[in-house]
């Protein structure tokens, strides 16, 4: 009747552990989950009402454009999506999920990229492109000497704030950087730069203060996309600091490493060229209306009623996280696995499970 | 009632071998599921490993032996996962003293129903945050902490045992120093044997394989009277000398939270400069309050624009934290999770139990131990 | 601001302390500007907040007035906040605020002396330790501000 189970919260790329509290077989509400070594029982606003996702604007049955969109069993809806998607070129075929799917969905639907011979694929980065080193795990945040930040790390990602403020407190130097005039990370380091340009900003950083190799310093990125991103990168990664770029989504650094990051000209692009679209957790719709208007069918695999699955010709109902067992990679490049804690529900499935079904129902071997 | 000593042992062969002391409580919770009495017990089970509680409601009696044992490294709260999610049942609960006293309060403002609940009390000498007890098994034991499977606190020391049958021990006071051991509202915490629960129930002046047991209520004296007669326990009366060993080891702990509580609420007490350097960290990300057992209200007046700024950066504390203080600090029973919670490191219990004891010094009323509601609800002329 | 500028809020119940302005008004008994009287139904009306909020709003000393035990219009509302001052007065100080800007007193119509009284000598201990100075985020930050880059 009453569970408390642990899982990882949704809501960020932190990767707090926070336990569900399951009440007939409903998310009610969370409980600390002090025994996770990431955020100790402790979670924000967002963690503690993640458990409120798997209650809201939930899709549970398949559905299907006839006119309007109406309720269909799985073999239809999929039969469906499967001789739409072999009726067209290899070429004409797009594939984009979001940042926020289990690393077991994309290995899932890369494999099906790759089987189908689809090139047009990969997930919405958030303008956040691809990158490739080795970034500092959340206990070097805590025991660094020297930590610069570039965004409101307290205010956005709380919990890894808090290594921040455990780092102040044990004798690190704080020094924050961002554009608004005053941000709550800002009145909590020993210095606050408000910058105008990120570029104006790395020209005047004083670069002996990264190179000092008697302290373990550390550079924390947040709220940066494109070319901003690409260049406060490029800037640090030569110099002795540790890095920590700060992901949008739970899931965001786990999509990174297995499915190409597209950014938002990127998505447009990709948008124009397919005439078929399957949207794996995304909402296209909500950023790029009028690209999607050539799409000639359009297939959403979502848990949740969005602008995209509005306009689709077939939806296929998945699972939230806590309804299914996978793993996300935290910004910090940790992978944590989570079990599924609740059905979900009506006729909605897990959504590797639907992954493989309509590869079967194409004819493909995953 | 006159409180009444004696020793118990759970008949259950499985219950006493794997329950912490003689089983006791198990046998307890097995006799009031098996009866029907209750329809669910809620207790912790052991997780991923030895730090890891999860509270978990039991409905079946078969299912009780999985929660045998204490654990020292979970700082959990029962109070409000009682008055939010399970004040429909009847109900058996293990209960630190801060779970009692914050049940305590939440009966006295009707959210739980006491005349639905038994609540078996155990003694408490304080909780472990599991990872700080991680760290401290690796930096003071030179163990990896995945090795330990099982952990006790006794005469002083924090008890770790490993697969192979050794123990490896540190003096409590000697990882306090350092900031480790207990987390510091429950080395502040005065009230070690729960007295505001039914039974209390510990291992101070017990033997080997027993349970001690002081009943507290009518309640639980018939509830240990028939947990006997039906087969669920053995009972016996332990030694004047048994029960004198546990008086002096309650002062001893007692006195050692006075000493604390001089430490943590005077002498080391943060100036209000430092308190602004804490407020200026605050999220409003409201998990202290959400947290808190004694903070119940559905509406809250935190979140009322009337106390917000539009341009805030981090909330004013003196209508944040100070509207809070001034709704219930005077009922703060220093379960410490808004502190253990606040993602900020906003040592919160400190100012909310400093209050606390003000307060009792002021009027008397003792959160989670007085009967009645604290005097600030009063409607009398005096 | 000066030492003369400090403001002080006076909550005033309706049936005894505010009748004690207004005899005093009446007999042009003068006392501080400073003070900005809120008339109040009851003492009993008043709550920790609403004197926390007060200070929040730059008040620099706060000031409650009822009637005397035994006279309140509601029977107990003035023994109800004697309550409640009493948390004030220990819940103040943990916010550096301090104790003595924060009074409360009963005063019944007729008293119009007591009132000026009362509120010359609030002003002046409001005077004589200044205006309140508070750190929150939004007067002060403590970090140090680098020009714009
Ligand atoms: C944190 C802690 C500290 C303690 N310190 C002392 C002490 O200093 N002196 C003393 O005399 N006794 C102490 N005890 C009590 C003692 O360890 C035994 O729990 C008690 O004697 C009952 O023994 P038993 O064999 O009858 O219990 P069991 O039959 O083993 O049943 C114990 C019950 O307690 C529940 N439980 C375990 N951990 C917790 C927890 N953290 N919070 C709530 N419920 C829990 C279990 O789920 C189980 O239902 C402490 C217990 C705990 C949990
Ligand atoms: S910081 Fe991020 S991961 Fe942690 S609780 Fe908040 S939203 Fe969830
Ligand atoms: S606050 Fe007291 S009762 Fe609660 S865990 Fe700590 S020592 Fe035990
Ligand atoms: S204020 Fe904090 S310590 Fe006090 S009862 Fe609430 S949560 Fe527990
Ligand atoms: S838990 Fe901490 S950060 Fe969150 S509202 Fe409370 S004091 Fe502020
Ligand atoms: S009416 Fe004056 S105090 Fe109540």
């Amino acid at each position: 009747m009453l569970k408390v189970a642990h899982t990882i919260c949704p809501s960020c790329s932190v990767g707090c552990g926070v336990n569900l509290i399951i009440k007939d077989q409903k998310a009610v509400g969370t409980y600390p989950y002090k025994r996770h070594p990431i955020n100790q029982g402790k979670n924000c606003k967002k963690g503690r009402d993640s458990y409120q996702i798997l209650n809201e604007n939930r899709l549970k049955d398949p559905l299907l454009r006839k006119g309007g969109l109406e309720q269909v069993n799985w073999e239809y809806a999929l039969e469906t999506a499967a001789s739409q998607l072999k009726s067209y070129e290899n070429r004409e075929i797009g594939i984009i999920a979001s940042g926020d799917c289990t690393n077991e969905e994309y290995e899932t639907l890369k494999k099906f990229a790759t089987t189908l011979g689809v090139e047009n694929i990969g997930y919405n980065a958030k303008n956040i492109p691809t990158f490739n080193f080795k970034t500092a795990p959340l206990d070097d945040v805590e025991n660094s000497d020297f930590i610069l930040i570039i965004g409101d790390i307290l205010k956005e990602n709380p919990l890894l704030g808090r290594r921040v403020i455990l780092a102040k407190e044990g004798g690190a130097e704080i020094i924050a950087a961002d554009y608004p005039e005053k941000t709550l990370t800002g009145i909590n380091s020993d210095e606050y730069i408000q910058i105008e340009s990120t570029s104006s900003f790395l020209d005047n950083i004083n670069r002996n203060v990264l190179e000092n190799p008697q302290q373990l310093s550390t550079v924390i990125i947040s709220g940066l996309s494109g070319e901003e991103f690409e260049n406060s990168l490029k800037f640090f990664q030569d110099s002795h600091v540790k890095l920590l770029p700060v992901m949008e989504e739970c899931n965001s650094r786990g999509a990174m490493n297995l499915l190409p990051a597209l950014s938002e000209d990127e998505l447009k692009d990709l948008l124009e060229k397919v005439k078929i679209l399957y949207v794996v957790g995304d909402d296209p719709a909500s950023y790029m209306e009028e690209s999607l208007k050539n799409i000639e069918f359009l297939i959403t695999q979502n848990f949740l009623v969005n602008e995209t699955v509005l306009m689709s010709d077939v939806v296929l109902p998945g699972s939230c996280w806590a309804e299914k067992t996978g793993s996300f990679t935290n910004t910090a490049g940790e992978t944590q696995n989570f079990e599924k804690i609740v059905e979900p529900p009506g006729n909605a499935i897990d959504d590797v499970t639907i992954i493989r079904e309509l590869a079967e129902k194409m004819g493909l071997e995953l | 009632m006159e409180p009444q000593f004696l020793l118990a042992k759970a008949k259950d062969e499985e219950l006493a071998k794997k329950g912490e002391c003689g089983g006791a409580v198990s046998a307890l919770f097995k006799y009031l599921l098996d009866q029907q009495l209750v329809d669910g017990v809620l207790t912790l089970t052991r997780g991923e490993d030895v730090y890891d509680g999860i509270p978990t409601l039991v409905e079946n009696s078969e299912e009780i032996v999985e929660t045998c044992g204490s654990l020292h490294c979970a700082p959990t709260m029962f109070g409000d996962l009682i008055s939010k999610h399970l004040n429909d049942i009847r109900l058996a609960v293990s209960v630190k003293p801060c779970d009692a006293m914050a049940i305590k309060e939440l009966e006295k403002r009707h959210q739980i129903n006491p005349d639905a609940i038994y609540k078996i009390g155990l003694n408490c000498g304080g909780t472990v945050m599991p990872i700080t007890a991680r760290k401290m098994i690796e930096m003071f034991y030179d163990v990896d902490p995945a090795e330990v499977v099982a952990e006790e606190i006794d005469k002083g020391k924090f008890i770790i045992e490993l697969a192979d049958g050794t123990h490896k021990s540190v003096e409590i006071d000697e990882l306090e120093e350092k900031g480790f051991g207990r987390r510091n509202n429950c080395q502040r915490c005065e009230l070690k044997i729960p007295r505001n629960a039914d039974l209390a129930c510990g291992n101070w002046g017990a033997e080997p394989g027993w349970t001690f047991i002081e009943v507290v209520t009518e309640k639980g004296k018939t509830l240990v009277e028939n947990a006997r007669k039906n087969g669920y326990i053995d009972v016996k009366t332990p030694s004047e000398k048994a029960i004198a060993i546990r008086e002096k080891i309650e002062n001893v702990m007692i006195k050692l939270a006075r000493k604390f509580q001089d430490k943590y609420l005077e002498e080391d007490y943060p100036a209000p400069e430092n308190w602004d350097e804490y407020w200026n960290r605050c999220i409003k990300c409201y998990a202290c309050r959400d947290v808190c057992p004694i903070c119940f209200c559905k509406e809250c007046d935190l979140e009322k624009d009337f106390y917000t700024d539009e341009d805030e950066i981090a909330p004013d504390p003196l209508t944040f934290q100070g509207v809070r203080l001034s709704h219930m600090c005077f009922s703060c029973v220093n379960c410490g999770q808004c502190e253990d919670v606040c993602p900020m490191e906003i040592p919160l219990a400190r100012i909310f139990h400093r209050m606390q004891k003000k307060y009792r010094d002021d009027t008397g009323f003792i959160a989670g131990v007085s009967e009645e509601l604290p005097p600030l609800y009063s409607p009398e002329k005096e | 601001m000066s030492e003369e500028d400090v403001k002080i809020v006076g909550f005033c119940c309706n049936w005894c302390c505010y009748g004690g302005a207004d005899t005093a008004g009446t007999a042009r008994m003068q006392y501080p500007p400073n003070v900005r009287i809120l008339r109040v139904m009851c003492s009993g009306r008043i709550n920790p907040s609403m004197v926390l909020k007060a200070f929040k709003e730059g008040a620099d000393g706060v000031f409650v007035g009822g009637c005397h035990m035994g006279d309140c219009h509601y029977d107990a509302g003035n023994y109800k906040w004697n309550r409640r001052a009493k948390l004030v007065e220990e819940l103040l100080p943990e916010f550096g605020i301090e104790r003595e800007r924060f009074r409360f007193e009963w005063i019944s119509a007729s008293e119009g002396e007591k009132f000026q009284e009362t509120m010359k000598e609030f002003a002046d201990t409001i005077k004589s330790i200044g205006p309140l100075k508070r750190s929150t985020p939004q007067i002060s930050t403590q970090a140090k501000f680098t020009a714009k880059i």
